[in-house]
């Protein structure tokens, strides 16, 4: 942030150090292994007076020379260069804290010339004891390098005491200082024993030559007991968090931690088939495979360190991207714009936007991830993203994935960032306007309140009824509308008819057959456990049938209606209609009427996981969106949806997580469905000041279903009034999961705050379908509900306390009959039009309204005051 | 753009800076001195290599410069840390707007070292042109441009905001006119010290085969060194007069301190010159050790007249912390004991006993 940052887009990500570093590491850990190989051997040659030996130590002198000094110097000195240009801030860190440390290290770099110079070129004319002992000086000086600098890199993952004190010591002796010490002079001397093959295979006389090339075996083989042993040791020695880090939570390490000793045991029987099996002539070849296994080896440990110290360069103390942890607060609140030296711009206009969204991005990104590059690649990791998934990601950043470090800047930057990201994908800046619904009158049927004996009401118990319609993909929503419907015989004091009658449905033709729209019943035995005829739901009732008997609530009820939006002529229609008739069971019609059943597809998934609308461009999860959102799950998750979809296996979310609406059990220990749904994305929508629920459920009036509806709507209620913020719904959830013990609560709520009440333990615990916001919360017949009241954390204490299945005071009609359905209480209104809103009043009472407003008691045939309700009492206006 | 709102806050550092610009400017002599020579070696190999495909002296400097490289760059290091220490804020930045030069160097590094090595080994044995040795002076002299860049683009945080319309690594600071002049200083310096070089090895490698060639070849040395020097006095008054106007009359009077050190560097020229004229080898010897480490210092002293504008070192706060430099300073004495100790080891011993 302090520094500017170097213009690299398709090699940045630490691309340029993961090469010097790994070529360097590689040869350097040689170079110290390597000086005791040396003078070891000298001694073996002068021991056993071989010539041949002396002489073979005089050439791998030579080819060590050579590879230690010139390519391991000068890429020692390429680091520095490297880190000082990749992460200034951080490289000053270390350069500072650590200065002296480094300056002791130049010494030993020093005093290794100087004897590996005098080792070489003095060869043969100095005395045996004399040119040992400055052997052994080389020896010590190289093991002293790498003391020192296993001290300052070991800091920068385990710093331990040093982030309090920021004293040398503390930060050199830190947690894993000895165990990465055991750890790579173990490999310093497989290393040895590695590059000694090199010059061995090629001594002439072959028996000093095998001779020479098991002896080099030695230092590989014995070594490795070391290796295993020190990496356990690093492994245990790493404090809690780093330990997470590197085996569970980060996307990389646990692999390579899995294939490290498998890499170092295959270099072990790498060499000893070299030594003891491989033909001369395919020594050449063999040696060069065995180099690149060395590589590997060290490469993996490297990255392993490396990566596990994400989110930070140096743990606990600077972010990836060089920005200090102490200043992320107040670079969140400020913006990077304010806080950075090297930004050109300081605010953000919708003309600079994507230009500044560049620049943030150099700052922010840059460090780990490149653009069109090797090193994740920006565009790739964000593919499955529409600019506001990325704002959104950015939001959530660092909190359920933490190994990247939370965006360090305001929202307008985040939005900026995101903006310079959508760009370079070819994704638009917004998405298009969802298509505005036509108003459809319905043609009521006929009531005349004179003559007319019965009332016939009908209603969908759910106002906003959201189906899955990707059915090859994922289902977490299987069709399945459930309407009601009570039957009045009218009189001064009104009947309720539960007998003698039959109640009977249809769909308006155009939608009765859905399965022609969805592959739902393809899957059925799949997705719900049973082969579902065509236009069956999973209740067993088709679209044209009769309503069965709802005795405890005196009604008549069909349950789970597999309606759908689509219709065979191409329109799409969240509300199609129902047409109701009571009739005697002897066939002579009483009654009839209409219902619009809510049954919408228009999820906000693509809204994030981007992919287009996939029927009309109007609703449904497109494959694209589909795909998106399971390799996600994948990535996250571990599981393998994507293939599994492919080979014709499609998912339903609640066979792992339970559902008590599906009546699923899922897998045991995890948690519900809507619990890790919301739980999940609450993170990432958690502070946001917009009505976040919208983002995923077709609730507002931008959308095409235009689900939120009715009373509550034109007096300023919103979702959050009766749900709750997305963290008090998800908190609602979560802690009832906790509470279960289901794996996963705990870590999705570690990041969420409550908004309606001050702390955790003050929330409800809620399970999803039974304990919704509660009606009596805010209304109790005797006053008018305070303008901001709020129904969150007073749940409802079971499914039969829902305002769906509660009647009025008389234990006879059902809230719903006269208020509507939930979501969509009288009067109700949106793009379809008042008519298809509001039926049962304008057919029985001429005007959108509840039923019975005004005096309009249309079941008594005699004259009421509503205000003398026996329903409930209502206040006087 | 405000050119100090561009400038990083520095880190603190953990002794009085006085120390690391001391340490900062020995070394540094010490590692010029050693490019001189490499550099200047490589130069007089390139040149007589053409015209002489077996010359003595030339296949005995060759032989040497590898390991001169060598220990060129482990000097170059200790005082690219204490500059870190002290500057580097400024370096950083300066570092990352000529990203892409400053990378290259460690490549342009390897190829010269490993140049240096394959001349050595094959100079004498072909009779073909040595590109080897060509390509290494080539090599080195890009180093020391880019060097030269980036030591003087440092400075100047004033032109730092030209990063933002070319922010991938590729500026130079050429318009700053004393980049050129500094370049040509130190490659004339090293073509002097390279004669001074072939001198060496004339009176010490050849005088005892071929004494009439020696005695040639170490005029022939020395000659270069006059010359170079000579030419050297041009740039080095063309340098001083490309300083910036505020940071020349500190050394004109302006400050006493700044114009007692010009005074002694113009004293230790004198006597280089007096030296190299009457042909004392041992006595230009130590008289070019005083002057360079004489211009270490003013080059010291101008990168603090440059700097204090934006709060220089006295802006850099002290987070004391005496053990680790304590460590330094007995791993630096034992170190030098023991390279001491090797040398002499080295030097006495004798055959394969």
């Amino acid at each position: 942030m302090e520094y500017p940052v170097w213009w690299l887009p398709s090699f940045s990500g630490g691309f340029l150090i993961a090469v010097i570093a790994i070529f360097h590491v590689f040869i350097a850990h040689f170079a110290v292994g390597g000086g005791f190989f040396l003078v070891l051997t000298e001694r073996k040659g002068y021991r056993e007076d071989n010539p041949v030996i002396i002489d073979y130590v005089k050439r791998h002198t030579k080819f060590f020379l050579l590879v230690t000094m010139v390519a391991g110097g000068m890429t020692g000195v390429g680091i520095w260069f490297t880190i000082g240009l990749l992460s200034p801030a951080a490289t000053s860190v270390l350069v500072h804290r650590f200065g002296f440390g480094w300056a002791t290290e130049w010494v030993f770099f020093l005093g290794e010339i100087v004897a590996l110079l005098i080792y070489h070129y003095r060869f043969g004319k100095m005395s045996r004891r004399d040119h040992q002992i400055v052997g052994w000086f080389y020896a010590l000086f190289a093991f002293l390098s790498l003391f020192v600098i296993n001290g300052i890199i070991t800091m920068m993952l385990t710093p331990g005491k040093w982030l309090e004190t920021q004293a040398f010591w503390d930060g050199f002796w830190n947690p894993t200082f000895w165990p990465s010490l055991a750890l790579r002079s173990a490999i310093c001397f497989m290393l040895a024993g590695l590059f000694a093959l090199v010059t061995a295979y090629r001594i002439q006389e072959e028996a000093t030559r095998e001779r020479m090339i098991r002896y080099a075996v030695r230092f590989v083989a014995f070594p490795f007991i070391l290796l295993a042993a020190s990496a356990a040791w690093y492994l245990y020695a790493l404090p809690e968090e780093q330990f997470t880090m590197i085996m569970m939570k980060s996307a990389q390490t646990p692999q390579l931690v899995k294939i490290f000793l498998p890499i170092s045991a295959v270099l072990l029987l790498g060499v000893l088939a070299f030594a003891y099996t491989t033909p001369q002539i395919l020594r050449p070849a063999f040696i060069g495979v065995l180099l690149i296994v060395g590589i590997a080896q060290i490469g993996t440990f490297e990255w392993i360190r490396e990566a596990g110290r994400r989110p930070y360069l140096i743990h606990g103390y600077m972010w990836s991207n060089s920005v200090l942890v102490e200043q992320t607060k107040k670079v969140q609140e400020e913006g990077m714009l304010a806080s950075a030296n090297w930004v050109g711009a300081r605010e953000i206009t919708p003309q600079n936007m994507v230009k500044v969204g560049e620049e943030l991005y150099r700052a922010q990104c840059m460090a780990c991830h490149s653009l069109n590059g090797p090193m994740l690649p920006v565009e790739k990791k964000a593919s499955g993203l529409t600019r506001y998934g990325l704002e959104i990601q950015f939001n959530g950043q660092g909190k359920l994935r933490p190994f990247m470090p939370p965006f360090l800047g305001n929202e307008e930057e985040r939005s900026a960032v995101a903006a310079y990201i959508a760009t370079l994908m070819d994704k638009p800046m917004e998405e298009a306007p969802a298509v505005e619904p036509k108003k459809q009158n319905v043609a009521l049927p006929d009531f005349d309140i004179e003559e007319a004996e019965y009332v016939l009401l009908a209603w969908a118990t759910e106002g906003m009824n959201t189906i899955s319609d990707n059915n090859s993909k994922f289902t977490m929503q299987v069709p399945g509308s459930t309407v009601r419907a009570q039957l009045f015989l009218r009189d001064e004091i009104p009947e309720i008819v539960t007998e003698g009658v039959t109640i009977t449905y249809r769909i308006e033709k155009d939608f009765s057959t859905p399965s022609e729209h969805v592959t739902f019943w393809q899957y059925a035995k799949q997705l719900v456990g049973k082969v579902l005829s065509q236009d069956t739901g999973v209740s067993g009732k088709n679209l044209i049938g009769t309503f069965d008997s709802d005795e405890d609530n005196r009604a008549f009820i069909a349950r789970n209606l597999p309606v759908l939006p689509y219709s065979n002529s191409g329109k799409v229609n969240p509300y199609p209609l129902l047409y109701v008739e009571a009739r005697t069971n002897d066939g002579k019609l009483l009654a009839s009427t209409r219902v619009a059943v809510p049954a919408s597809t228009e999820w906000g998934c693509r809204n994030c996981h981007d992919g287009k609308w996939r029927v009309k461009n109007t609703a449904g999860i497109s494959d694209v969106t589909a795909d998106n959102i399971l390799a996600s799950h994948d990535k996250i998750n571990g599981t393998r949806f994507v293939e599994k979809t492919k080979k014709g296996r499609p998912v339903k979310c609640q066979s792992c997580h339970s559902s008590s609406r599906t009546g699923d059990t899922g897998k045991k220990g995890l948690i519900s469905f809507s619990a890790a749904i919301h739980g999940w994305h609450a993170s990432y929508l958690a502070g946001s000041t917009d009505i976040t629920c919208e983002s995923c459920h077709p609730a507002s009036q931008t959308t095409n279903t235009q689900g939120m509806r009715g009373l509550h709507v034109d007096k300023g209620i919103t979702c959050v009034n009766c749900h709750g913020t997305m963290e008090d719904h998800a908190l609602g959830l979560l802690v009832a999961e906790k509470e279960k013990g289901n794996a996963g609560a705990e870590k999705l709520m570690k990041h969420l705050k409550p908004q309606a009440v001050e702390t955790i333990s003050e929330v409800m615990p809620r399970e999803a379908w039974n304990n919704e916001p509660d009606c009596s919360a805010c209304h109790s017949f005797f006053e008018a509900a305070e303008s901001d009241a709020s129904a969150v954390n007073q749940w409802t204490e079971d499914a039969a306390s829902l305002f769906k299945n509660q009647k009025d005071e008389l234990d006879a009609v059902m809230c719903q009959a006269c208020h509507g359905s939930t979501h969509a209480l009288y009067k109700a209104e949106n793009g379809y039009g008042e008519s298809r809103n509001n039926i049962a009043p304008l057919q029985y009472q001429k005007f959108a309204a509840p039923l019975g407003s005004e005096d309009n008691c249309v079941c008594h045939t005699m004259q009421m005051s509503m205000y003398d309700s026996a329903h409930h009492p209502i206040i006087e206006k | 753009m405000q050119a100090a709102a561009l400038i990083p806050a520095p880190d603190a550092i953990p002794v009085a800076a006085g120390w690391l610009e001391g340490l900062l400017i020995v070394t540094f002599a010490v590692h010029i001195l050693l490019v001189n020579t490499v550099l200047g070696g490589s130069v007089v190999c390139t040149v007589r290599s053409i015209v002489n495909r077996n010359s003595v002296p030339v296949k005995t400097m060759g032989k040497v410069l590898p390991s001169l490289f060598a220990l060129a760059v482990n000097f170059g290091v200790a005082p690219l840390l204490f500059i870190q220490m002290l500057y580097g804020q400024y370096l950083y930045s300066s570092s990352v707007l000529m990203g892409g030069y400053w990378l290259s160097i460690v490549f342009l590094a390897i190829a010269a070292y490993y140049a240096l090595y394959v001349f050595a080994g094959k100079y004498g044995v072909h009779k073909k042109l040595s590109f080897s040795i060509m390509i290494s002076t080539l090599a080195m002299l890009c180093i020391g441009f880019l060097m030269s860049n980036n030591m003087t683009l440092m400075l100047r945080p004033d032109v730092w905001a030209a990063y933002f319309d070319k922010p991938d690594g590729t500026l130079l600071n050429l318009d700053d006119a004393t980049v050129l002049l500094r370049y040509l200083h130190v490659v004339v310096a090293s073509i002097a010290v390279g004669g001074l070089v072939l001198a060496l090895i004339a009176r010490y490698k050849m005088s005892k085969d071929n004494p009439v060639a020696a005695e040639q070849e170490e005029r022939l040395g020395l000659n270069i060194f006059l010359l170079s020097s000579l030419t050297q006095l041009v740039f080095g008054v063309a340098l001083f007069f490309s300083l910036p106007e505020q940071v020349r009359m500190l050394f004109t009077g302006g400050s006493e301190f700044y114009t007692g050190a010009i005074l002694i560097a113009f004293a230790t020229v004198a006597l280089l010159f007096f030296q190299a004229g009457a042909r004392h080898l041992h006595g230009t010897i130590v008289a070019l050790v005083l002057t360079v480490l004489v211009m270490t210092g003013i080059r010291a002293l101008i990168r603090k007249a440059m700097l204090d504008p934006y709060g220089g070192v006295a802006a850099i706060p002290v987070q004391a912390e005496y053990s680790p430099f304590m460590m330094f300073i007995i791993a630096l004495a034992l170190g030098l004991v023991a390279v001491g100790y090797m040398v002499k080891l080295a030097v006495r011993s004798k055959g394969d006993a």
